[in-house]
């Protein structure tokens, strides 16, 4: 259940660390967002920018207060599967993307939900070292 | 209108007598009424919710072995690990935490735990799934926690550590 100002955890390697949701997109007004919906976040901590980090993944870095669109991967709140069981984590995280919506990231550092699999956001499923 | 008041007695003894006029004067016998036979009772008096657990366990746990692991004092319990396999194959890990049953209850569930990459995740799982191919214990402690329910072993020290890691710890004690 992720509402405007919900913060989560960053689980790319784009730089951030902790973003806040500031809209959740394609939902009613009073609605929130679940796994594999798309989001705009303010990055709010962010891993400080060093002269190592080269290569395509320097020109997606994102800095402190930059607006981005991300994915959600986990919620806190319990999920229903259709087989009637329930999945539940114990942070909120998502995965910072584009507007076409590719992972701005190379890699993802932990498990991520199912349910990205038979979505849109395959990549990040894919590149997850686990998915539960 | 003034007269009235100042008479008290007067309309009082008017009202007692225009109620009396009202009270029907009907002989008794004339007027029984038709009295039915019973319906007969609907399956032998047995309630409805307890008949319908009943069908539907028989349905979905025809052998018995589900409704024998959450048995109350010699089934599983909050702490022991289990593998639930499915019928692709696929499985989940996990300590128990909880198990919610009601009597003779299609509804019951066991909630595991495990830590995935440091990382705590949950599942609530329908006993009487029939996707469920097999559900195994694998591990069951000598000293159990207090408490039927563990939800306040969550983020303590005394949390579920990564099952697996642990599984195959244990293993190699036993071997060695």
């Amino acid at each position: 259940m992720i509402y405007l100002k919900s913060l989560l955890n960053v689980i790319d390697n784009s730089g951030a660390q902790v973003v806040e949701c500031i809209k959740v997109l394609r939902h009613g007004p009073r609605n929130f967002a679940k796994v594999g919906d798309e989001i705009t976040v303010v990055v709010k901590q962010a891993r400080p920018l060093t002269a190592e980090i080269t290569g395509s993944s320097a020109n997606n870095r994102v800095k402190r207060r930059d607006i981005c669109r991300a994915v959600v991967v986990r919620t806190k709140a319990p999920f229903r599967r259709p087989d009637g069981s329930t999945i539940r984590f114990d942070d909120n995280a998502c995965v910072l993307v584009n507007k076409n919506g590719d992972p701005l990231g190379t890699r993802v550092s932990s498990v991520v939900a199912q349910e990205l699999r038979n979505s849109k956001y395959t990549k990040i499923a894919t590149l997850a070292p686990k998915t539960f | 209108m003034f007269t009235r008041f100042t008479s008290g007695l007067k309309p009082l003894r008017i009202s007692v007598q225009a109620i009396r006029t009202f009270i029907p004067t009907v002989k008794a016998s004339s007027q029984t009424p038709t009295v039915f036979e019973p319906l007969p009772s609907k399956r032998n008096g047995q309630s409805v919710m307890k008949y319908l657990h009943e069908k539907l366990t028989k349905k979905y746990d025809p052998t018995g072995k589900r409704t024998a692991l959450v048995d109350q004092q010699k089934g599983l319990r909050s702490g022991d690990i289990i593998k639930v396999t499915y019928l692709d194959r696929t499985s989940v890990v996990g300590q128990i935490i909880a198990i919610k049953r009601s009597v003779r209850n299609v509804g019951t569930n066991i909630l595991l735990r495990n830590k995935i990459n440091k990382l705590g995740v949950e599942v609530r799982i329908p006993l009487y799934n029939p996707k469920i191919r097999n559900i195994e214990v694998l591990y069951k402690p000598k000293k159990y926690m207090p408490r039927r329910k563990h939800f306040y072993i969550r983020n303590t020290k005394y949390d579920v550590g990564d099952v697996e890691a642990f599984l195959s710890r244990e293993k190699r004690k036993q071997d060695s």
